[in-house]
């Protein structure tokens, strides 16, 4: 992409560069392409957002968005790269909670939530609380009265201090249990998870709609409770862990941000796209293609959740973490 | 089944999944005959495309490149002496020696049958076998990966040249590097010294393009004031007949059968396939060698083997992904994203609820292998052109497109650092009569060696036993054992042998 994009974008932004200079002498924001950082390698799924937003972006923006790839340390490379980044709009990145928000708090970075300047959050998908088809567990009631009564539990997670484990932390501080009573297994993705579920060696997980929807058709899995503010159009029959009495929203959320200092009209600008975006066509039909809820598209409302994110995950996986 | 096949062949069978396909390879070709682009990253950014055209247009393309991009590699580990990816690293030990005895051509097409060969095992076993060889792969979890990952890593024994000593070495430098990074597990910094282009770890395409890549045109250069000439060794060597040609292959069919085979059942396990599949195969086909002695000194069969086996997981790697939604690597993981974006869920039914697109796919899958072939084939006298260019130039080509290669994977000048000072390692390594393979096999393998364990350990509370009261488990550690022991015995006859002739060190 480096290449194609210095070939191609090279001469494009010095002709764009003469051409705004000699028209308008102003600040136009923005008078050049934007680049957005990934922070995980070209092909899943934030880079598929990134595409799907990058591909109409610039009906709205007067300026197209540059992907660019930042990856590495589970995704904090990118988020420390747009954390010292000049705040003149021109430079954004794309990352999930799991590189933004909880990956900076399990590796001991020196990041929080002031660092950012939100964008908007284009998609949000909720964990589904899951067990083996097999297990006693029927609701989330019976799993927690039987975590109440007798010994640990065994939970299958991608990692310690990962996105899954941080949505099972929040709702054992709902129910008022404590994270001892259960036996994390760590399996370091979220395939390598499945395949544990998969091959009967283990039976409790969080994972997404498209990743265990096939299993419960089939009949291999049983879904109990989803961490969302509403039902899925997948599983209507399954309850919201809100309507159950616990205040658990958690998944995968990916989401647009800038630097810290991003001046108040510079992000006017980029989240009034953001808005004319989330209605296009084109857009709306690749959400549909990939299952992904355009509702949980989201501009201005995503910064309070966003904080709250971080004040919970930060409580609770320093406590997972003993540090 | 035969009949679905058949009905799909005809909705394949039309000029744009064709054009795709056509394209993909010739493009994975080029991609992966430069050093240090890889037929993955190619395939990562052209992924996004393919995500607003048809299924059968699209995702085509996608197998395509990553089959013309796996033998690709092939072309510069034996032209230049760079793999052009990891997954070709070992195809170099004896294709470029075979390149410097001027048998350039029937390395390249050794490489070429026996890549078409893999492929289609690889693609039988796709078509014909994904159920049950995932319902195998399935059962492959920690502990099972840390068994095969030592069984793969007794494969050491076979390429470390000429003194087993320096080869363990190597082995342990390799172990060393590995462990810079942040901790599998736990998620702490080792030997990072504070540098955060350092927590990721070491980036294995910076390491191979520079122990490799950058140590050759280092080698190359000691000469360059000697003789400008061309890379004359192999000027006027013809390209020989395709039928001599089959039959050179048919002479190893059994090496190249055993290790499609070996290709075809790693590559159906998530993850460590591309990677580990052409040492194992490589090891065993010296194993069973008459003239063992020959490997890494132009045997044919050196060639043939990895080649074959890296091929045959381009198909077989599709297997956990289609089947159970798993996948492995990158590669698989970018063709589950593609297959998601048009509405197809990798999954138990993903089979059964799009019949008609999947065998559509598994056609077009069967289609590459034929391209593969097909433009293998053509484009074969143009890359022996490049032997024709000055050294000098050639050399500084190469230069160019490893640290465009290295930099494009993350845009990071750091991976380049990495590279130079891999480039002189190499040299050393070189210099010394150390051989690099088994740096850059355990290089590759220790983080998932220690991973599994760990994660094996976690799940099981501790329990060391574990590990032998699993049937797989035990079956690959036994067999580890046995290489292992068989191995000794035969080093040991050969030197008490060698010693009674009073030439110990010839072998």
């Amino acid at each position: 992409m480096k290449i194609f994009s210095s070939i191609i974008g090279l001469p494009i932004a010095v002709g764009m560069a003469v051409a705004g200079a000699a028209i308008n002498a102003q600040d136009m924001y923005p008078d050049r392409p934007i680049s957005v950082a990934a922070c995980y390698p070209a092909g899943g799924g934030v880079d598929r957002n990134l595409r799907m937003v990058e591909r109409v972006a610039s009906k709205y923006l007067s300026q197209s968005l540059l992907p660019q790839y930042r990856t590495g340390g589970s995704g904090t490379v990118a988020m420390q790269y747009i954390k010292d980044a000049d705040p003149d709009g021109y430079d954004l990145a794309i990352c999930d909670n799991g590189g933004a928000i909880i990956a900076p708090i399990a590796q001991g970075l020196d990041l929080d939530a002031d660092d950012f300047t939100p964008i908007a959050q284009v998609s949000f998908v909720p964990w589904i609380m899951t067990t083996r088809a097999t297990s006693p567990y029927d609701s989330v009631e019976s799993f927690i009265a039987a975590a109440k009564a007798n010994g640990p539990i065994a939970i299958e997670i991608s990692d310690i201090a990962t996105s899954d484990h941080y949505g099972w932390l929040l709702l054992l501080k709902e129910a008022g249990l404590s994270a001892e009573k259960f036996k994390w297994n760590p399996h370091g993705g979220g395939g390598p998870k499945m395949r544990a579920i998969i091959a009967g060696e283990g039976e409790l997980l969080f994972d997404d709609a498209g990743e265990i929807e096939g299993y419960v058709k089939d009949g291999t899995l049983r879904p109990l409770a989803v961490a969302s503010s509403s039902r899925l159009a997948q599983f209507p029959d399954v309850p919201t862990m809100q309507e159950l009495g616990y205040d658990v929203i958690a998944g995968s959320s990916v989401a647009i941000y800038g630097p810290p200092g991003l001046s108040d009209d510079k992000v006017e600008t980029l989240q009034a796209a953001m808005r004319e975006i989330r209605e296009d066509p084109a857009l709306l039909k690749a959400f549909e293609l990939t299952l992904q809820d355009p509702t949980t598209f989201l501009v201005e409302e995503f910064e309070p959740a966003w904080r709250q994110d971080w004040a919970n995950a930060a409580e609770l996986l320093r406590a997972a973490l003993g540090n | 089944m035969l009949e679905d096949l058949l009905a799909a062949a005809v909705v394949v069978f039309n000029w744009q999944t064709i054009a795709a396909i056509s394209l993909g390879t010739i493009v994975g070709l080029m991609i992966g005959a430069i050093p240090g682009l890889s037929a993955t990253m190619g395939m990562a950014l052209l992924s996004p495309f393919t995500f607003f055209v048809g299924p059968l247009i699209g995702i085509p393309f996608l197998i395509g490149l990553f089959k013309g991009g796996t033998f690709g590699g092939s072309v510069s580990a034996i032209l230049i002496g760079t793999p052009g990816t990891a997954a070709n690293a070992a195809t170099l030990l004896d294709g470029y020696e075979m390149r410097k005895q001027g048998k350039a051509s029937e390395a390249l097409m050794g490489a070429l049958n026996a890549s078409l060969v893999g492929d289609a095992f690889g693609t039988v076993a796709l078509i014909f076998g994904a159920p049950a060889l995932a319902l195998i792969a399935i059962q492959f979890g920690p502990h099972e990966f840390f068994a095969l990952v030592l069984f793969s890593l007794t494969m050491i024994c076979y390429v470390s040249g000429r003194s087993l000593a320096k080869g363990v070495l190597a082995a342990s430098l390799g172990v060393f590097f590995a462990l810079i990074g942040t901790d599998p597990i736990g998620g702490t910094q080792r030997l990072s010294f504070g540098l955060p282009e350092l927590q990721g770890g070491l980036n294995v395409i910076a390491l191979v393009t520079g122990l490799f890549g950058i140590a050759e045109v280092l080698i190359q250069m000691e000469s360059f004031g000697r003789t400008g000439k061309p890379a004359a060794d192999s000027i006027g060597v013809r390209i020989a007949g395709t039928g001599m040609q089959l039959g050179a292959a048919a002479t190893h069919l059994w090496t190249i059968v055993r290790s499609s085979l070996v290709g075809t059942f790693i590559g159906a396990l998530p993850g460590i396939g591309s990677e580990t599949s052409p040492w194992v195969a490589y090891g065993l086909a010296k194993r069973a060698s008459k003239n063992p002695e020959k490997f890494g000194h132009g045997a044919f069969e050196g060639v043939v083997a990895p080649e074959a086996a890296n091929n045959a997981v381009c198909a077989a790697a599709m297997i956990p992904m289609l089947v159970f939604g798993i996948p492995g690597d990158i590669v698989t993981a970018i063709l589950m994203s593609a297959l998601i974006a048009q509405g197809l869920q990798p999954g138990p039914f993903l089979i059964s609820e799009h019949r008609d697109v999947i065998f559509g796919l598994f056609m077009s899958v069967l289609f590459a292998t034929a391209a593969l072939y097909i433009f293998g084939r053509l484009t074969m006298r143009w890359w022996i052109k490049v032997l024709t260019i000055p050294r000098p130039l050639l050399y500084s080509i190469v230069v160019a497109f490893c640290v465009v290669g290295t930099y494009s994977v993350k845009s990071s000048s750091f991976d380049l650092a990495v590279m130079f000072v891999f480039g002189i390692v190499g040299y050393a390594m070189r210099k010394l009569d150390i051989a690099i393979a088994p740096m850059l096999l355990s290089f590759v393998l220790a983080k998932i060696l220690e991973e599994s364990l760990r994660r094996g350990l976690i799940q099981s509370d501790g329990n060391l036993l574990a590990f032998f009261e699993r049937p797989i488990t035990a079956i690959i550690l036994v067999l580890t054992a046995l290489v292992l022991v068989t191995f000794g015995y035969l080093e040991l006859r050969r030197r008490r042998r060698g010693k009674r002739g009073g030439n110990d060190e010839t072998a």
